[in-house]
């Protein structure tokens, strides 16, 4: 996920001067991506080590 | 983006309304909350004896999931941000993205336009100025559309004036040459 995630801002950038905001979105994606990613390996983790 | 010509100026850049994205993204925040619902609603009937490790477990897998849909709507907004018309001093270009990897340019000169139909149906649509607009040329085939477009009228009188400035110019070189 953190992969497609990574192609998918990649693919994004090619088009940053098409507007302000898509800078802006693509770091809140990648904030978000992370966030969600840490929290479910955090349960993993739990889950693994009960 | 799109490679302007030698002294071409852009006039406006005309993107969807946000209300687009709107009901993509309420969709979208059901996706979020719809699994919680589900489980509160069948818990008491399912998961009566839910052990602390089968709990993790199913916020992992949770959380996966929203992994997918964080994605699902990243992409979303994507398509509807980066589908625009550039309005320059010569030309109108169409970037119409289709899916993520996926889009189209095309791009039409002024001074072929035939007509600038604007519809706008509904109260929200009257109330936000949001509205659907169509350039048509003499061909048939060579249609732009923009649906949902911010202020269609005022974009519309943008377009014409354009028109006319670059019909007058066409005049004036044919009278001197």
């Amino acid at each position: 996920m953190l992969i497609i995630s990574w192609v998918i801002v990649f693919h994004c950038n090619k088009y940053k001067d098409q507007g302000i905001a898509l800078s802006y979105a693509k770091y809140i994606f990648l904030a978000g991506i992370l966030i969600v990613f840490i929290v479910a390996s955090t349960y993993l983790i739990l889950f693994l080590s009960i | 983006m799109v490679n302007l010509e030698e002294n071409e100026k852009i006039i406006k850049i005309v993107r969807k309304h946000w209300f687009a994205i709107v009901l993509e993204m309420i969709t979208s925040f059901a996706m979020i909350l719809g699994p919680i619902i589900f489980f509160e609603l069948i818990e008491d009937v399912l998961f009566h004896e839910l052990t602390l490790k089968n709990l993790y477990l199913l916020l992992f897998f949770y959380f996966v999931y929203l992994l997918f849909v964080w994605a699902f709507m990243f992409i979303n907004w994507l398509n509807y941000y980066l589908d625009i018309w550039i309005i320059t001093d010569k030309r109108i270009v169409n970037i119409e993205q289709k899916r993520l990897f996926s889009r189209e340019i095309s791009s039409l000169r002024l001074d072929n336009i035939q007509d600038v139909k604007i519809e706008m149906h509904g109260i929200i649509n009257t109330l936000f100025k949001i509205g659907n607009m169509q350039v048509q040329t003499s061909s048939p085939e060579i249609e732009f559309i923009l649906p949902q477009a911010i202020n269609p009228e005022n974009v519309k009188h943008i377009i014409m004036e354009a028109h006319n400035r670059e019909i007058e110019k066409v005049k004036t070189v044919k009278i001197q040459g």
